[in-house]
């Protein structure tokens, strides 16, 4: 099964992903509180490409900005995932893997993805 | 780091000392953990688990980005993370969780069985396995709560702190492992001097007032030492302050238990003696039958009598 490796298969790397936790997303708090999500919960970030749901991380270290007056927040997916695992299977978290939401513009030799900031809705799931 | 326990101390047939006799300058070895530096990447989390040959354990997400809430049976070390707000400054601590290897075990204390608990010369306290009971005495004991129980096996588990590594003149797993070389290994009179130097460094560079060491005396020491940006609160880091080991087990092992075996040999030998001198136990006579219900007050007899 893809997704549950075998320890002494993987490299380090690999294996520390495995180490961590379901699929997540980064919330500050005040955007949390607004929206009512507690820490947990299972949330739904959808951009104008596609969807993902994953579980919401609140913490405080993401801290809100004030652009022209207007109280803006930035939400984390610091980790993109890769192939299906069990939490996917087991239908806690999206099929989508995160790269379905950035847009898909990539450098023509490289393939680099052309950029990783962009604007998202956030809600409870 | 050189084996400690096959040194050789004399040798037969020859000729003037033995050679490199006394050069070792000191056994006790110490883990330094530097939590001002660690990136909580758990590279030494893996090391462990793969070192132990232990199986995949599922992560439990608790909204940070912890891997389980604590140490278990087949995973003994543990990244904590906390994050802390104090006068307006967030901090992100990260401390690397794992058994202290104290000079004073209280899970040894607490131990029962001959040979579960040994602590070797180098201070590396170590479970054996075989002679466990499973009691679970050990858990309780821990001020710091680390062994942990396998419900299968029925024995408890911690960091051995390498102790086959170390025994062979290597580091342990995890400090092997580290990228960011916040974990260091050696004499534990090293350690804490890099300790402390790394302390001041903090305290008079990079304004941090109140870094430290954290080696707790109430324990005599550990043989796992962390230099913390926050000494006068350990507990923002998950550390007890002042750990101790639960008195109840020094009373039941140096009050209870003795006085508790002197009572039962006390009364076999006070059985003896009323034997040798009273005598042994007669043939009793037979019971009278037992008398009818007689009225013993004036009212019951009155009532008796219609």
């Amino acid at each position: 099964m893809v997704g549950r490796p075998s320890l002494r298969a993987l490299s380090a790397v690999t294996a520390r992903v495995a180490r961590l936790l379901l699929p997540f997303v980064e919330i500050p708090h005040d955007l949390a509180n607004d929206l009512g999500i507690n820490g947990g919960d299972r949330v739904k970030v959808t951009s104008a490409r596609a969807s993902y749901i994953a579980r919401a991380m609140v913490t405080g270290r993401i801290k809100p900005m004030l652009i022209d007056g207007k109280k803006t927040y930035q939400i984390g997916i610091p980790i993109h995932w890769g192939y299906r695992g069990i939490a996917e299977d087991e239908g806690k978290t999206a099929l989508n893997p995160v790269n379905l939401l950035s847009p898909t513009v990539v450098d023509p030799n490289a393939y680099t993805p052309e950029f990783k900031g962009f604007l998202v809705k956030l809600e409870k799931a | 780091m050189p084996a400690g326990t096959l040194q050789i101390r004399a040798i037969s047939g020859h000729s003037g000392t033995v050679p490199g006799r006394g050069v070792q300058r000191e056994e006790e070895v110490c883990k330094y953990i530097d939590v001002t530096t660690c990136i909580g990447c758990k590279a030494c989390e893996v090391a462990c688990v793969e070192w132990n040959d232990h199986p995949f354990r599922e992560t439990t997400f608790d909204n940070t980005y912890q891997t389980m809430p604590s140490t278990e049976w087949n995973y003994y070390n543990l990244i904590r993370f906390a994050e802390d707000e104090r006068d307006g400054n967030l901090m992100w601590l990260m401390r690397k969780d794992q058994c202290m290897h104290c000079e004073d075990p209280g899970c040894l204390r607490a131990c029962p069985a001959d040979g579960a608990i040994i602590k070797y010369e180098n201070g590396i306290v170590d479970f054996q396995q075989d002679n466990c009971i499973g009691c679970g005495y050990c858990i309780s004991g821990c001020p710091f709560d680390i062994p942990k129980f396998n419900e299968k096996t029925k024995k408890v588990y911690k960091c051995t702190l390498c102790s086959d590594r170390v025994g062979q003149g290597l580091e342990p797993a995890c400090i092997k492992a580290c990228p960011t070389g916040c974990l260091h290994f050696g004499t534990k009179s090293d350690m804490v001097q890099i300790a402390s130097s790394r302390a001041k460094q903090l305290r008079e560079q990079s304004g941090f007032a109140d870094a430290g060491v954290y080696d707790p005396a109430s324990i005599k020491g550990t043989h796992v030492i962390y230099v913390l940006h926050d000494i006068k609160r350990p507990e923002r880091y998950g550390l007890p302050a002042n750990p101790v080991i639960p008195p109840s087990y020094t009373y039941w092992k140096w009050l209870a238990k003795p006085t508790g075996l002197l009572m039962a040999g006390l009364g076999l030998l006070a059985v003896f003696f009323h034997r040798v001198t009273v005598g042994p136990k007669l043939e009793q006579p037979e019971e009278p039958p037992p008398i009818e219900h007689q009225p013993d007050t004036l009212e019951a007899e009155r009532k008796e009598q219609p």
